[in-house]
């Protein structure tokens, strides 16, 4: 129903079943909130989003209180503005301080709005919790000092991502967001996908930062520099240095890249076209095989991780193909020490949970994720915005619209239709919009050639057991499962740039991001992984067609993330 | 159920599993499940969290969320007798620390922890409501006022089994 409402002094038309918030950010009414994530977590608890309405004796919280007609709402008077301070100093009386040491310093929500209402960080001193640092999960770091128990990370984590790990446990002011048992994070059901890091308004949840490693490979003399870039970072990197939400910003990451200090910068999308050689065929050996055999993607870690913590018997049905990261990570290195030279290579990810694939298999010396890759550009004092553009360095600089897609929900499925619809028929279908994004779950049969492909494409964790459920009861077969932990795929990865959810909700920055890499994808000539000369370059000169090697290099004996 | 026999005796994990059986699936019934499952075992052994967890189909951090909400539920094994320590003001100023360091000293523990036979535990509290006999204590109920330190020793070696 339609109500007439004022706030502000303005008169707006707005439907009954929205809430005053939503009603005055459609506005670009600002209503600053720490604790509301919409559909996700409304709890009403932080008190920082109160108004004034006419009539009423208290003040309300615009998250929860719905329009009704007639409503005359104030956001900015000075009973709201003393109210939204005293809430804010409040939640500051239990808050470690300390600032200048905290790696969200002038990147968190909390110490924004510190400034913008005044606040007097001593007001309210008192009796502080004692909380202890549990930096033992290769990918996060809680630092439960931080918290104002806003629950998002606990909404995210059991709602979005559908693992639970953590939650609020205690009551009173011994309230704190723990673990089960309070086992450590590493012990814990986490599987490093950093969702809840890109939700936290304060320092309390971070990821592990490796910068300083970083910075000593840079200086050493002897050995060869390489840097790898996945697909999704160049349409983020960006937003670190101002730049709109989904820009392309490829050649300039690639130019900061080299001024930072490395020797050589490649692509990552080099190693999805062979991930995508690799795994369409392993996809088109199960469909031959006549069995009833699922193929599961396996290049998410945090997917990787989920199955081996939550469905162990599926383990087997993982694709044995590397995931890009680590089958370039693995070329590279076989490429410079076959030429007898020392390498080390440091990866740029969307991705916290990364961290710990490279930790698992040991090719890699480091992974770093696109807000590092911010900080490290930053540190070295270069001018992100004016650098000129530049390409990738050969060998491993070239890719196809299949590989760039692998940073979207549905482009791994995508670009392995891609191939085999290619394989099997001769014939180029470059577009398959029935496997791109969905609500969380898309189920579809594809026809390549005389044979049905039967899919299920899944983003957000949360939207997986559903998927399982159904192949393990035999309600349902699928031939081929994409899972990609976070929502909508590694564009909006754990990694990626942090985003202000008060101006922009996380549908829009799925939808600008993919975007960039869809319209990167249109505008390139190979579409098909298959059509990437230098990767069958590489097969025949690098590995000589030599199966074993192949099968050496780029596959994977499963190997335990719990661990 | 490969892990019962950790869990407690035959009786205790029988009358376990059924109430698992009951509730499989119901999240909604949780309060419940954990209320019987402390009648039977005493306390909340973390394996059977893990059970209640998978039965129910509710993740073990929220029941453990639960858990520590409520002061109801405890995750340690109560002791045969429970010393409660009164250190409300009356008792406090009339000398009830000194009794509590000569339990504490006998038993040869610290305030809430176990006596390794699993026979004592200490507590304090603030006020038993029977200020007239400060400084006073119970033991699983029984109430001992108007102690001295040296009043200790008799009363604990009392309890023979």
């Amino acid at each position: 129903m339609e109500v007439k409402i004022i706030i502000d002094g303005k008169e707006i038309v707005a439907d009954s079943e929205k809430t005053i918030l939503q009603v005055a950010r459609e506005q670009k009414i600002d209503i600053p909130t720490l604790c509301y994530l919409k559909d996700v977590n409304e709890p009403a608890s932080c008190r920082v989003c109160v108004v004034e309405i006419e009539g009423a004796k208290n003040l309300v919280t615009s998250c929860t209180t719905k329009v009704r007609d007639g409503m005359v709402v104030r956001t900015n008077s000075s009973k709201v503005l003393r109210a939204r301070k005293t809430a804010i100093e409040l939640l500051l009386s239990n808050h470690n301080k300390n600032c200048l040491n905290c790696p969200k310093n002038l990147k968190c929500d909390f110490q924004k709005l510190c400034e913008q209402f005044h606040c007097d960080t001593e007001k309210y001193n008192g009796a502080m919790g004692k909380y202890n640092i549990d930096d033992t999960n290769h990918s996060l770091v809680r630092d439960m000092s931080k918290c104002i128990l806003c629950g998002k990370c606990v909404a995210v984590c059991a709602k979005k991502q559908g693992c639970s790990a953590i939650t609020k446990t205690g009551r009173g002011f011994d309230t704190k967001v723990g673990t089960a048992f309070d086992r450590t994070m590493q012990e814990s059901s986490c599987v490093g996908c950093g969702q809840c890091v890109l939700v936290c308004p304060t320092g309390a949840l971070t990821q592990k930062n490796n910068l300083t490693e970083v910075l000593d490979i840079l200086d050493k003399k002897d050995v060869i520099k390489v840097a790898q870039v996945a697909p999704a970072v160049r349409v983020s990197i960006g937003e670190e240095f101002g730049m709109d939400i989904g820009t392309f910003a490829e050649g300039k990451m690639v130019t900061a890249l080299k001024e930072v200090g490395f020797d050589y910068v490649f692509d990552v999308n080099m190693g999805a076209d062979f991930t995508i050689v690799e795994e369409a065929a392993e996809l088109i050996e199960h469909l031959k095989s006549g069995k009833k055999n699922p193929l599961f993607t396996s290049c998410c870690p945090a997917w990787f991780n989920y199955v081996q913590k939550n469905y162990p018997d599926f383990e087997k049905n993982l694709s044995t193909s590397k995931s890009p990261n680590e089958m370039l990570g693995s070329i590279v290195k076989y490429y410079f020490e076959s030429q007898g030279k020392k390498v080390e290579i440091v990866s740029v990810m969307p991705c916290t949970a990364k961290k710990r694939e490279i930790l698992a298999h040991g090719t890699l010396s480091q992974s770093i994720t696109t807000r590092e890759l911010g900080e490290l550009i930053k540190m070295k004092g270069i001018d992100f915005v004016s650098l000129k553009d530049s390409k990738f360095d050969d060998p491993f600089g070239e890719y196809t619209g299949g590989a760039l897609i692998f940073g979207v929900t549905g482009g791994v499925t995508e670009a392995a239709l891609r191939y085999a619809v290619y394989k099997l028929t001769g014939k180029k279908q470059d577009i398959i919009e029935d496997v791109r994004y969905s609500d969380g779950v898309k189920e579809v049969v594809v026809k390549v050639g005389d044979k049905e492909i039967s899919l299920a494409i899944v983003h957000g964790l949360a939207n997986a057991p559903a998927v399982m459920e159904k192949l393990i009861s035999g309600e349902k077969y699928f031939d081929f499962i994409e899972v990609m932990a976070c929502p909508g795929g590694c564009v909006n990865g754990g990694g990626q740039s942090f985003v202000d959810y008060n101006k922009v909700n996380v549908e829009e920055v799925i939808k600008k991001r993919s975007a960039a890499i869809y319209k990167a994808d249109g505008d390139m000539k190979f579409k098909d992984s298959s059509d990437n000369k230098g990767v069958a370059k590489i097969y025949e000169e690098l590995f000589k067609n030599d199966k074993h090697l192949i099968h050496e290099l780029l596959h994977y004996v499963h190997t335990d993330y719990s661990k | 159920m490969c892990n019962c026999e950790r869990l407690g005796t035959k009786e205790q994990v029988e009358k376990f599993d059924s109430l698992l059986a009951e509730n499989k699936g119901n999240r909604g019934n949780i309060m419940e499940v954990l209320q019987k499952t402390q009648g039977i075992f005493g306390f909340l052994p973390e394996l059977s969290v893990k059970m209640i967890s998978e039965s129910l189909g509710m993740p073990e951090s929220e029941i453990y969320g639960i858990i520590t909400f409520y002061s109801q539920f405890t995750l340690t094994p109560k002791a045969k007798y429970n010393i409660d320590v009164c250190l409300g003001t009356a008792c406090f100023v009339l000398g009830a620390q000194a009794v509590m360091d000569r339990i504490l000293e006998k038993l040869g523990v610290e305030v809430g922890q176990m006596t390794s036979d699993g026979k004592w535990i200490v507590t304090s509290c603030r006020c038993l409501g029977c200020c007239g006999l400060a400084p006073a204590i119970t033991i699983n109920g029984e109430v001992y006022g108007k102690l001295k330190p040296e009043d200790v020793d008799k009363i604990l070696d009392s309890y023979v089994d």
